[in-house]
């Protein structure tokens, strides 16, 4: 009796807890199908090829037909028998004329074709076999060992491959005690999932998911569709300025997730327009890929280097845009996951910060050092004065990506030594 | 104070177990060993909460709903190659292997599925599944010939609008058409899951073949269809005699694989083709067509014996069974098939304008129905 009482109580709660949490929130799905492929030809039957996998299958209840299926276990025992029609009669019909009020028919019956069998997964499932109930042939019989055991290879743990581990193989000392202990065990699983699900709920607002914004500002009208079109077809949204100065006002409205910004403009050109943007704290933090038909130069590179994260040189073709605009916004988005987790692993937001800014600047010098060592096809000859210069800046910015790294490594290994501690995986951008 | 007074030691024991349990499990903390796995969608590269996944075949749970980082970290990954399998409602589910540690961070990109469900509720389970795939082509009266149009491939609102006008006049008035003597359950309705594919970029060809061709993509993707309906746009031009009428077909690949092609404005050819592609119907009209006694419950016999010993059995009178034949203007039959009927004409499965299924059909339609409800 108080057994009863003990498994009343038990399931009062979890019928408590799972209706609270019962809605939207999907059951694992595991329903799986086997397909059989099958060739015929001249009333003749080969399989092609067997197959398991997830998914669902059609209804066979309401199928009737000359041929019948039947799915074996391992013991010969039927598990399943269903009907399936002749494959290959196509039944056509055209509208005959009105007054005639009558269909007129065709038919094509193909002496050969592929037919394929969807059925269930059933659990000790290991032949399988293809009858014609008119003349009380077998077509077909095949084993169906291999296609489980392919499926059980890469999903070993779904719960119908465990299953399917021999009992006698695991080691159970008290399956009395061990059946309690895995129902009350089971129980408190389900009751702890109601209870993560009730807290999630109470927490969580569901959002649509949000477009990345880039802001395109070029005074170039046919630049700026043509880069509209790019980004739109990789499902960007975008937003357009054909001014330094339109640029500016749209950034007091709204913060775009990265801006492509021409330098060659009039009266306010895209470097006036770069200082403003980051002079301002609301859009200082806001990537920004130049874009330009003109070359950088090494003044412009040592001056600006810090505050731009790709130069993207004209003309350009689409893969150049995407790649550009991909690798930045990935980085931010990868960033800011990684802040999260950073967080929970109770690391330092300005240690987090300084590191996210130096592997940002590292990366953006290497391509800037990058930029300046490409020999320039359009000026041939380059004065010995721009050459030292260059060479200066390339030394400069080198020497300075040196001590980033040092300083980056340092930060790198305290991040991780926290994320350890929490069980979380190394990070290693 | 009853119910706990009667647990005794034994119980209370258990019931430390489970709070144990239970403690365990909401506070687990992450252990050595861990992926993070991100899912993103691959239109808006959003990370997306909500999905599901599973490694190795085991439910792992979902990505985080907080905070829209659409991230789960997954504990007690051995090293070696793993596959991981992604879900979610409304996207294509996918599977990815990796190799841990090699990689412990895996992002897996899933994209929005091509299959939309037309019922309000949801599909309902053991219900009978009928997609409708758009055609990429018609038929032109003027040019004789087939024609592509773009019509439901750039507009998908239409493509919708002519199947919803498609299932309430057919599936949905399936009442109206059956005969009184063997009603319809009253739930019949409830016995359909009505959905549409729409895939764009990869066009179906209604004028491939009798009932046309479908790409391979879509039958790997939806296994568990019970009819496919080839849907076809209103030929072009004005329909004309013999020489330029709609046409339907009804063919099958396998169980899930069942393609039927109707035209988007003749609702009595779909019924009719529906006649056939779900509930088995035999033609009724005499011409080339295919001809079998279907079992159990026919609406054509294979012979005059059969025909008449069915219709007793069932309380219909014996005498209306007859051959199936077609007399030309002299009365002499200009066409003749060794097969009987017993439904009365006007009847849907010999004529494409009007009219109804009659009683034996009808008994077999509520056969195939009441097939549907059983799991």
């Amino acid at each position: 009796m108080k057994w009863v009482r003990i498994c009343c109580l038990v399931i009062s709660l979890t019928v408590i807890v799972c209706t609270s949490g019962a809605g939207a929130q999907p059951l694992p799905d595991y329903d799986k199908i086997l397909q059989i492929h099958l060739k015929y030809q001249d009333s003749g039957y080969s399989v092609s090829a067997l197959e398991v996998r997830y998914g669902k299958a059609p209804t066979l209840n309401i199928i009737t037909g000359n041929l019948k299926g039947v799915i074996l276990d391992t013991e010969g025992k039927e598990l399943k028998s269903f009907s399936i029609k002749d494959p290959g009669i196509a039944q056509g019909d055209i509208l005959g004329p009105p007054e005639g009020d009558s269909l007129i028919g065709y038919t094509e019956m193909p002496a050969s074709g592929y037919v394929t069998i969807t059925v269930p997964y059933l659990q000790d499932m290991q032949k399988f076999s293809l009858a014609d109930t008119r003349e009380g042939s077998i077509l077909i019989s095949a084993d169906l060992t291999a296609p489980v055991a392919i499926f059980c290879t890469d999903y070993p743990y779904d719960p119908d491959c465990l299953a399917r581990i021999s009992p006698s193989k695991s080691s159970v000392p008290d399956s009395g005690l061990n059946f309690v202990l895995a129902t009350v065990f089971s129980v408190s699983v389900i009751i702890a999932a109601g209870l993560a699900i009730i807290t999630i709920r109470r927490i969580t607002n569901v959002k649509m998911p949000k477009k990345q914004t880039v802001l395109i500002v070029d005074d170039e009208p046919d630049i700026i569709d043509l880069i509209y079109i790019f980004l739109n077809k990789k499902g960007y949204a975008t937003l357009r300025a054909s001014s330094g100065r339109e640029c500016l006002d749209i950034l007091k409205k709204q913060i775009p997730d990265l801006i492509l910004l021409d330098v060659r403009m009039e009266p306010m050109d895209g470097w006036q327009t770069l200082e403003q943007i980051k002079k301002n704290s609301a859009s200082m933090s806001i990537p920004v890929l130049m874009l330009t038909a003109k070359r950088l130069t090494a003044a412009e590179a040592k001056q600006y280097h810090l505050c731009i994260d790709d130069y993207i040189e004209k003309p350009f073709q689409s893969a150049e845009i995407y790649a550009a605009v991909d690798h930045i916004l990935e980085r931010k988005q990868k960033l800011k996951e990684t802040l999260v987790l950073a967080k929970k692993a109770g690391v330092d937001k300005e240690t987090f910060c300084e590191f996210a800014r130096l592997t940002r600047r590292i990366s953006v010098n290497k391509r800037i050092v990058d930029i300046l060592q490409v020999p320039h096809q359009a000026i041939p000859t380059l004065s010995d004065l721009d050459t030292l210069d260059k060479m200066s800046v390339i030394d400069y910015i080198t020497v300075k990506n040196r001590d980033h790294e040092k300083r980056a490594e340092q930060l790198r290994q305290m991040i991780n030594s926290s994320f350890r501690s929490k069980g979380f995986p190394d990070f290693n951008w | 104070m009853t119910w706990f007074s009667g647990i005794g030691i034994t119980g209370w024991i258990l019931v430390i177990i489970l709070v144990v349990s239970l403690t365990y499990t909401v506070s687990a903390t992450p252990g050595a060993n861990s992926v993070i796995l991100v899912v993103k969608d691959a239109r808006t590269r959003e990370n997306l909460s909500g999905a599901q996944i599973y490694l190795d075949g085991m439910y792992r749970g979902d990505t985080s709903l907080a905070d829209d980082e659409g991230m789960l970290v997954l504990q007690d990954v051995s090293p070696g190659t793993h596959t991981v399998r992604v879900t979610r409602s409304g996207f294509k589910e996918i599977t990815r292997k990796f190799i841990y540690p090699a990689e412990s961070i895996v992002e897996v990109t899933i994209s929005k599925g091509f299959l939309v469900s037309l019922n309000p509720n949801g599909p309902a389970p053991h219900a009978i599944n009928i997609i409708f795939y758009p055609s990429s082509t018609s038929y032109s009266c003027i040019d004789r010939a087939k024609v592509s149009t773009p019509l439901y491939l750039t507009n998908e609102t239409r493509f919708r609008e002519d199947v919803l006008n498609v299932i309430n006049h057919t599936y949905l008035n399936l009442d109206q058409v059956a005969s009184g003597s063997d009603p319809l359950p009253d739930n019949y309705r409830e016995r359909f899951n009505f959905y549409y594919y729409y895939d764009p970029s990869s066009p179906a060809d209604a004028f491939s073949g009798c009932a046309g061709s479908i790409p391979d993509s879509y039958w790997n993707d939806v296994t568990f269809s019970d009819v496919t309906v080839l849907l076809y746009p209103k030929y072009y031009g004005i329909y004309a005699n013999l020489s330029c009428q709609p046409t339907g077909c009804y063919e099958s690949f396998g169980p899930g694989r069942n393609l039927m092609k109707a035209p988007a404005d003749q609702m009595t050819l779909i019924k009719h083709e529906t006649g056939h592609a779900i509930f088995e119907l035999i033609d009724t009209y005499c011409g080339t067509t295919y001809y079998t006694q279907n079992a159990p419950y026919p609406n054509v016999w294979a012979s005059l014996e059969s025909c008449r010993a069915d219709a007793q059995s069932n309380h219909r009178d014996p005498e209306q069974c007859r051959q199936i034949q077609k007399k030309n203007s002299l009365s002499s039959a200009s066409c003749i098939r060794n097969y009987w009927q017993w439904d009365p004409m006007p009847d849907i499965m010999a004529s494409g304008y009007s009219g109804k299924f009659g009683a034996a059909a009808t008994q077999r339609i509520n056969y195939v129905l009441s097939q549907s409800g059983v799991g």
